[in-house]
């Protein structure tokens, strides 16, 4: 057991679960905006690219970090084109967006690199070594930060009450002059900016290059601990923490228990769906998914 | 003041045609964007279009074989629709139903043509049933998501399936396999050495069974019932909850033939990852049909056509193979906006109605 649980597992949980917090709270953001997005995962790819080019280009990852948030807001503000501006349909806008995420960083890789798997090896985040929880990167900072950012944004200013009558009731925050497309497209903002981040951590942060559809489902285990936790900053940190302890206890097992590591792959994704049947006492905004527009919805 | 959404026959057909000439617009858009994004890296996008466009006529057998199990997948996508539910989960669907597939057409012996192949397509069917019916399951009995379950089961179905060809079912072969399958679960082939098989034909058919299933069937005028108007169904007394159920998983099991179909009809064993992309790209099929079973026949063949002849692009311009996703992603997101359109074009031929708009959170 010693092999399991030791102190290097916190280190490899914290690892696991800060990408997860990040976009679990960009979603938490769309969310309470209204919007289901799913398109996180594409936000976060483009962010691991951008990363990774950033890097690459100016030999520095700090600019790679800053361009990964360059690129996940104008991410997010390429969406809201969609949703906010001509009112799509968020899951299938959303599932589109992935797809020209998973495209354009292909296209991009292959030209700038000439090849179409993985990028040539980048500089990493510089590594802080930190008590109990070992080695981490400046986004582990930022993500700790977020959370009650994110929280004190949401109940504790006017932006988020504002943002919250929008996801609760479109048409009585419309009423009152509370444009309902210009918070969306804020909120698909700051959910670009934090899904980039968390994509950065990714490519720069964990490993030094960016891979082709690298983020493999993290985006969207993302998403799920947002809608587990009630898009509340709080309880999406703990449930990402979750999925991240499993994620690296995943990573540990298969090297210990000669158990195929295929299988034990599958662990993050069937914890999700049994997170999701197990948490529904949080109640969703009213108007999660509602493609508002004045005077025409019931 | 809203609108009376009363459909005269003279609304019908413009909505008919709306659901024509939306894709058509919609292609249209994704090529001049895509094409902004080749000018960016640096390749002229006519030529490159010009190449996608002459791989696909000259090679027109590969795209056929391609457009096969994508027809299949965006069944998968149109039954749930109809019932208000997104399923993203074709792709997890087709994977388990090209394994089970390839197990009972390797593992069953002894037995004629006539019984094996039948048994292996329909073991591919339940493969995919199964993998429906799970998001069916905990949507009716916990109230869930499908798209969250379905978009995890995507993920257990591809590494379950990795372990599956890498332990139980492994060929003794250097590529990840399952054996190969015995004579009598081949799909006889029409047109010896072509690069479709026949299983375009039971594609083609279990389209037009659907477009049946949906006309003619009570299940699914109960379907659409439950789908266009929830309230409606449930004074009625249609069961909501198990037809979204029954159309999941039915999806599913489509999605599970077209994976059938590959390894029975073309591929002869169920080798790691060659269905990857399959489910996602049934989305943009089905979006492309304006969720129209017969649509799909068409569309299926456009996506198809970039699918091959984007091997081509790589191949002669060295641009990534998987640039065609990035022109998919723009026909989905511009097709689901339509107001898009609108905005351009101001003409009141694009009016949306709120029918058929997904049910957004289950």
């Amino acid at each position: 057991m010693d092999k399991i649980f030791n102190a290097s597992l916190i280190a490899s949980t914290v690892r696991m679960m800060i990408p997860l917090v990040l976009v679990g709270l960009g979603g938490a953001i769309s969310g309470k905006a209204g919007i289901i997005n799913f398109a996180l995962e594409g936000y976060m790819l483009v962010g691991a690219f951008a990363g990774a080019v950033g890097s690459y280009l100016f030999g520095d990852p700090m600019i790679g970090l800053l361009l990964a948030i360059i690129a996940g807001a104008l991410s997010g503000l390429f969406m809201s084109v969609f949703v906010a501006v001509f009112k799509g349909a968020h899951v299938v806008i959303s599932v589109g967006f992935n797809f020209v995420a998973s495209g354009l960083t292909a296209l991009l890789l292959s030209s700038m690199f000439g090849t179409s798997g993985v990028s040539p090896r980048v500089d990493k985040l510089t590594l802080y070594k930190f008590p109990i929880i070992g080695q981490q990167t400046v986004v582990f900072v930022i993500a700790i930060i977020a959370v009650p950012l994110v929280s004190i944004l949401l109940w504790k200013s006017v932006f988020g009450l504002r943002l919250r009558a929008v996801g609760d009731n479109p048409a009585a925050a419309d009423s009152v002059g509370i444009s309902v497309t210009k918070y969306q497209i804020i909120a698909l903002v700051i959910a670009g900016i934090l899904a980039g981040i968390a994509g950065a951590e990714l490519s720069i942060g964990q490993i030094a290059y960016f891979g082709k559809d690298m983020t493999g489902g993290k985006g969207f285990l993302g998403v799920a601990c947002a809608r587990i936790g009630g898009y509340n900053p709080i309880v999406v940190f703990i449930m990402a923490g979750v999925i991240g302890f499993l994620d690296a206890i995943q990573m540990r097992l298969s090297g210990l228990l000669k158990l195929p590591g295929q299988l034990l792959l599958t662990i993050p994704y069937l914890a999700t769906i049994l997170a999701t049947l197990g948490f529904r006492k949080f109640r969703a905004p009213r108007a999660l998914g509602v493609q508002y527009e004045r005077e025409k919805n019931k | 003041m809203r609108k009376m959404n009363l459909q005269f026959p003279s609304q019908l057909k413009t909505e008919k045609l709306r659901g024509a000439i939306l894709p058509i617009l919609a292609f249209a858009f994704a090529l001049i964007f895509g094409g902004i994004m080749l000018l960016v890296v640096g390749v002229s996008p006519i030529t490159a279009y010009r190449i996608i466009l002459e791989k696909a006529v000259n090679d027109f057998g590969a795209v056929l074989g391609r457009a096969t199990p994508l027809m299949l997948t965006a069944l998968a996508v149109i039954v749930p629709h109809k019932c208000g539910m997104f399923n993203i989960g074709g792709e997890g669907q087709i994977f388990v139903g090209a394994i089970t597939a390839g197990v009972a057409g390797a593992y069953i012996h002894g037995l004629p043509l006539w019984i094996h192949l039948p048994l292996a397509l329909l073991a591919g069917a339940l493969g995919g049933f199964i993998w429906g019916l799970i998001p069916g399951l905990l949507k009716l009995h916990f109230g869930a998501n499908e798209v969250v379950i379905t978009i995890m089961l995507n993920y257990v179905a591809i590494y379950f399936t990795d372990y599956l060809v890498a332990y139980p079912f492994a060929a003794a072969s250097d590529a990840p396999r399952t054996p190969d399958i015995l004579d009598s679960a081949i799909l006889p082939s029409v047109f010896p050495k072509t690069q479709w098989s026949s299983a375009l034909f039971l594609a083609i058919a279990l389209c037009f069974l659907v477009k049946w299933f949906f006309d003619y069937t009570t299940w699914g005028l109960e379907i659409k019932c439950a789908g266009l108007s929830p309230g409606t169904a449930r004074f009625k007394g249609i069961k909501i909850g198990t037809l979204a159920l029954i159309s999941l998983a039915l999806g599913g099991a489509l999605a599970g033939i077209g994976g059938a179909g590959e390894v029975l009809g073309s591929q002869y064993h169920y080798l790691q990852g060659y269905v990857t992309s399959f489910g996602y790209d049934g989305i943009a099929v089905a979006c492309m049909a304006s969720y129209h079973p017969i649509g799909v026949i068409l569309t299926s063949i456009v996506i198809a056509s970039l699918r091959v002849g984007g091997i081509a692009l790589s191949r002669e311009l060295g641009v990534s193979t998987d640039f065609v996703v990035a022109l998919q992603g723009i026909v989905i997101m511009f097709l689901v906006a339509p107001m898009i359109a609108e905005a351009f074009l101001g003409n009141r031929f694009f009016k949306v109605s709120k029918k058929g708009s997904e049910n957004p959170d289950g």
